[in-house]
């Protein structure tokens, strides 16, 4: 067979054909195009599914504005849902991922190191999987559990590396179509315990590698999925995070301060309704209290993908907004007395503003809030993320 | 060109290969114009890229065929494969655990952030696969 330039020249480099690129320096019969292929198939499925999901997030939250407008506010778990599965799917590749590694390793000492340019180009491209794939599982994991030692905004980088990753994948299902076809069409080579001397024996075999990734998976799976499923909380004990664990059964991600807790005791203490309105407002908690209550049972889902859900009891903003004389149109900016930046204000585009389930909350859980969970007045709103339910509310700005 | 994967050295099908590999290098370069965009510092993020690459081949993966020699080597064939299975668990687990373990985020005002005791978490974890693997280990000495 006619041998192409780079196989002519490697074969006269055979003399650099050392230590882990000598043959037979892998012995394990388990780097198995097959396993490696299978593998490859459901981290293809985690990776998109963590994709679409990271999307419909960052759309949610930065997205234009007509895509804002038209998020939905039923059901009221979708992005409780979405948001669970993102984080949950991220941490189920973790083990698949490692065991994929480990059963392709040896490709990385292939000799020749590449047989045609096509090889030499796919090979090199094969870094943007690779670097794309643990970078967005390594920093993911580390950002849900509090530990950011990089000199980067945490969720810029992640989605510039989701597209990284993504980008990877694409390239790396075009190079591995024939191979990974073939893989799964022919029939199987001999298990270790039959292909004769000098081979493995006695050790895990093709299908026990495979199930144990996936016992990896779901050992990970279990100890974690409690974070956002309540139920399964007291299992959670890998996750940072356990439904219904926080003051008043509910987590926390931003503590009051001592200032927010004072600030929220000022008997001063209004919330002013103001912007494109016929009557500016500035309600004190006894005229909130006169509002007629309502009472709604909505989760707080956090971008970190933890989420709980409880009953709180309110007023519905459309009440408030109607009494000032607000537009239906009109696009509302709730703003905290916290001054910091980031989660001190958000936007309700006119679908959030008038459901009537979207509440300026006083009570979570049959008590007044605790001043952790935005006392005396926060925004409850369904189907939204966490850093977008303004707590310490003192300001609605119609817009 | 051959275009046939059967008969190419590489297997690769250029006619699938390139035409992704485009789409492929697109949506990467849209990453990488994504971090000047959105100012996340390429000195920041570089090192953070490249280092699960080199973590992973020059410093796990090296750990872990060694250890899988040791285990050909030391184990006996009997109960070979169960001791397998404990050892990739148990060090996923670990891989996993990292951050929980090292606590870095600890947040005293805050207690309803790292809610568990994960020295503790790993050790029951890895108490209930080793068990597991003892068990099973057992029977197959048994049987052989």
């Amino acid at each position: 067979m006619a041998r192409t330039l780079p196989e002519r020249l490697f074969a006269r480099l055979e003399r650099f054909r050392l230590g882990p690129m000598r043959e037979g320096a892998f012995k394990s019969t388990l780097h198995d195009e097959r396993v490696a292929t299978i593998l490859g198939l459901a981290l293809g499925v985690c990776f998109s599914v963590c994709f679409a999901t990271g999307l419909v997030s960052h759309l949610v939250q930065r997205g234009p504005d007509w895509w804002r407008e038209s998020w939905p506010t039923d059901p009221v778990s979708l992005y409780r849902i979405t948001q669970g599965v993102h984080v949950l799917t991220g941490f189920a590749a973790i083990p698949l991922l490692l065991v994929k590694l480990w059963a392709v390793y040896p490709k990385l000492f292939a000799w020749p190191p590449f047989t045609t340019i096509t090889q030499a180009v796919e090979r090199a491209s094969v870094a943007l999987l690779i670097g794309g794939a643990t970078f967005q599982l390594t920093t993911g994991v580390m950002n849900v559990f509090y530990w950011y030692p990089w000199g980067f905004n945490f969720p810029n980088a992640h989605f510039a590396g989701a597209w990284i990753a993504i980008g990877g994948l694409v390239t790396h299902i075009g190079a591995k179509w024939a191979i990974a076809r073939e893989a799964l069409h022919r029939p199987l080579a001999p298990q270790p315990e039959q292909s004769g001397v000098g081979a493995i024996t006695g050790g895990l075999s093709r299908r026990g590698l495979l199930l144990t990734a996936g016992a990896g998976s779901g050992i990970v799976l279990v100890a974690t999925a409690g974070s956002a499923v309540g139920p399964l909380s007291r299992l959670a004990i890998l996750a940072p995070r356990r439904a219904g664990v926080g003051p008043q059964g509910l987590p926390v991600n931003h503590a009051a301060t001592a200032a927010i807790i004072e600030a929220g005791r000022d008997p001063a203490y209004r919330i002013l309704v103001t912007g494109h309105v016929a009557h500016p407002l500035a309600l004190s908690l006894a005229d909130l209290r006169a509002f007629p209550q309502r009472r709604e049972t909505l989760p707080i889902t956090c971008v970190e993908g933890w989420s709980t859900s409880a009953d709180w009891e309110g007023i519905a903003l459309r009440d408030i907004l109607d009494r000032a004389g607000a537009a239906h149109a009109a696009r509302i900016e709730v703003v905290s007395f916290q001054k910091r930046s980031g989660s001190s204000s958000s936007l309700l585009f006119p679908n959030h503003a008038r459901d009537p389930r979207t509440l300026i909350a006083l009570r979570l859980n049959g008590e007044e809030l605790h001043p952790d969970h935005g006392y005396p007045a926060r925004l409850i709103a369904p189907d939204r993320p966490g850093t977008e339910q303004t707590k310490w509310v003192h300001e609605l700005r119609v817009i | 060109m051959n275009l046939d994967p059967a008969t190419r050295p590489d297997r690769i099908d250029p006619r699938i290969f390139w035409p992704l590999l485009v789409v492929g290098l697109g949506l990467a370069a849209w990453g990488f114009r994504l971090t000047t965009v959105t100012h996340v510092p390429l000195h920041a993020f570089g090192p953070w890229f490249v280092g699960g690459i080199v973590a992973h081949d020059l410093v796990l993966a090296p750990i872990v065929f060694v250890g899988g020699a040791l285990v050909r080597r030391v184990v006996p064939a009997s109960v070979r494969a169960p001791v397998q299975v404990g050892l990739i668990l148990s060090g996923v687990v670990l891989v996993f655990a990292i951050p929980g373990l090292l606590d870095k985020g600890r947040d005293l005002g805050n207690t309803s952030k790292l809610p568990n005791d994960y020295p503790v978490s790993v050790a029951i974890v890895l108490g209930a696969i080793w068990a597991v693997v003892l068990l099973a280990a057992a029977r197959a000495h048994r049987r052989a």
